[in-house]
């Protein structure tokens, strides 16, 4: 679901919800576009029907203009698409395969549920012979594999082949499509003999049409770069924070917290390189590289209800992670004060005023003389693994090897 | 019947165009002020020539290449009229995104170099400047007393590689557990814990 899931909004759990919804909404539009019947369906071959072809290319460029958009609006993750790795062969054999089946039975096999819901037996007939064909598939997976997952070319786009940009190809698209109606009109009228007050009295469609190519031509002049951010934290306020030192937090209230871990719990995170953070780092610390802050698995450890610390070895490397982590919405993260540096050198290597006429001064110095002495008796090191230990929660995406219809 | 689909069809392709056209307009308007894209402000301050060590800083002196650079001191102006380096321009911190200091710093062919009495305050001025559309932006490492002393005055050749992100000291001296055998103390990885393997299947 769009951005809802991935920004926190919508519960994922509640994924299998709205693929409900959206599997009754496309089924619906399947049995009102006429495609229980197999003989509207077998129409797109013998010339005299081409509803299959005007819904689904409809379907397409409509999907695609509002993915773009929504895409440009900064409403979908791009990274979040799945697009279907290409197999050759397999695309090659299955395409026949489809394409003759669907002569012969007048049903593909999302057609097919809908006609069996509404009580077409040939239709039940079709989806027994389908799991006929899936069990024949997975018994001989092993003779079939080697064309199954033969040729594999990644995810290649037509667009990159032919070496024009994503924006330019979705315009050709609609082109292409809206001529492709016009001409399968014509070419039914023929077929059909349809005489000229039928013609008539069709509805016309050039408005859906003229938004289209609007909408297309709108993604071809729109600067590529996206001024439609409007989630990120403006530049002002940034400034403001960091030269106002707002974005800090101090030594001693790390120290704190690194000591008492359960009253004052801090999210510590390392943006150091790997090596860096394999070498050293503070207890509890959880490593993600500069590079890396604006991952998505690290988003939600990132919007934690706990204060976040990005630490490095100085301040430098940390404030250019709080920016831009900043700047990407996530707002309740600061940067140790001083870095790895200033903490050794507050805590080990200064000499703390211990008794002083200022009790502010006596106190923190005693404080600091204490966590001194409790670091170097390893004490903040737990000594069992899951005592504190972070807990990076993955939610992985498994490819599967070959979907569609 | 026909009619009437169209009719309702039409309608709310144009409702539909209407409201994208509406949203893209208050996005437009909502979003705040930048130039280049988040990920590539990343990629830029990824890149390891942005900082400017000693030793480079002090190459570029003795071959009068600063004249290449627009100089910012980014420090606040009491102490820029003390001293600052030759052919160096005032832009206090806090006033780093205004109109006139952006245009003072935007010099065609010039690269922006910063320094500031804190080299972290220097890094996040070239982040908001290259987010802001900037190409060519470059921070001295160090602060600027540290260059004074060690490369204006006189060059200090243990200071060439000297930059604020190097660690000072060896840091597992202070939290060792005392119980490894090389003193290396033990430490918490972070676990991974798959919760969720999630099938993607596409197909209609």
């Amino acid at each position: 679901m769009g951005p809802l899931i991935p920004q926190g909004f919508v519960n994922a759990d509640l994924n299998l919800f709205f693929a409900f919804i959206i599997g009754l909404g496309f089924g619906y539009v399947l049995e009102q576009a006429g495609f229980s019947s197999s003989r509207k369906l077998a129409g797109v071959f013998y010339g005299y029907d081409f509803v299959v072809l005007r819904v689904f290319f409809t379907a397409a460029i409509t999907a695609m203009t509002g993915l773009l958009f929504f895409g440009y609006l900064g409403w979908i993750d791009w990274d979040l698409l799945y697009i279907n790795p290409t197999f050759l062969w397999s695309a090659i054999i299955g395409g026949a395969i489809m394409g003759f089946g669907f002569i012969l039975g007048g049903f593909c096999p999302g057609t097919s549920l809908t006609a069996a819901v509404i009580g077409k037996i040939d239709a039940m007939v079709f989806i027994g012979g389908m799991f006929i064909g899936i069990f024949i598939f997975g018994e001989f997976y092993d003779t079939f594999q080697p064309i199954y997952t033969g040729a594999f070319l990644g995810n290649v786009f037509i667009f990159d082949t032919l070496g024009i940009s994503r924006d330019g190809f979705a315009m050709l698209l609609i082109v292409v499509a809206l001529a492709a109606f016009i001409i399968t009109q014509r070419i039914e009228d023929k077929v059909n003999k349809t005489s000229d007050l039928e013609k008539d009295a069709r509805p016309s469609y050039w408005i859906p049409s003229a938004v289209l190519i609007a909408g297309g031509l709108l993604l071809l002049l729109l600067p590529s770069q996206p001024r439609t951010n409007w989630h990120e934290v403006s530049p002002d306020k940034i400034l403001t924070t960091v030269s106002n030192q707002h974005h800090l937090t101090g030594i001693d209230e790390v120290t704190y917290s690194l000591i008492n871990g359960k009253d004052r719990p801090v999210v510590l995170v390392d943006v150091r390189s790997a090596e860096d953070y394999a070498r050293f780092s503070l207890p509890g610390a959880i490593n993600i590289p500069l590079g890396q802050i604006l991952d998505h698995r690290y988003e939600n450890l990132l919007r934690s209800d706990q204060k976040v610390v990005l630490y490095s070895n100085s301040n430098t490397l940390a404030t250019e992670a709080w920016i831009i982590a900043t700047r990407a919405g996530i707002e309740n993260l600061t940067v140790l004060a001083g870095g790895l540096n200033g903490f050794v050198q507050t805590i080990f290597q200064e000499e703390h005023i211990t008794d002083s006429y200022n009790l502010n001064v006596e106190h923190q110095g005693r404080f600091r003389e204490k966590a001194k002495n409790y670091f170097l008796s390893g004490k903040a090191v737990p000594e069992k693994e899951s005592v504190g230990t972070p807990v990076i929660k993955l939610i992985e995406i498994e490819k599967p090897v070959q979907g569609g219809c | 019947m026909n009619k009437i689909q169209a009719n309702i069809l039409k309608n709310a392709t144009l409702l539909f165009a209407i409201v994208g056209v509406l949203a893209l307009l208050v996005q437009w308007i909502a979003a705040p002020d930048y130039k280049a894209e988040n990920e590539a402000v990343l990629s830029a301050i990824a890149n390891d020539n942005q900082k400017i060590l000693p030793l480079q800083l002090h190459e570029m002196i003795t071959t009068n290449q600063l004249a290449d650079y627009t100089l910012v001191d980014l420090r606040p102006s009491h102490v820029f009229n003390v001293g600052t380096l030759s052919g160096a321009i005032n832009i206090p911190f806090a006033d780093l995104l205004k109109k006139g200091s952006l245009k003072q710093m935007k010099k065609p062919g010039n690269s922006v170099l910063l320094f500031s009495d804190d080299e972290s305050q220097a890094a996040a001025a070239s982040v908001l400047l290259f987010s802001k559309g900037f190409d060519a932006v470059k921070t001295l490492a160090n602060d600027y007393d540290y260059i004074k002393t060690n490369v204006l005055e006189t060059f200090d050749p243990a200071s060439a590689f000297s930059k604020s992100e190097k660690a000072r000291f060896d840091y597992n001296r202070f939290f060792r557990t005392g119980g490894g055998a090389d003193g290396a103390p033990a430490r918490t990885q972070p676990k991974i814990i798959q919760t969720e393997i999630v099938k993607t299947q596409g197909g209609c």
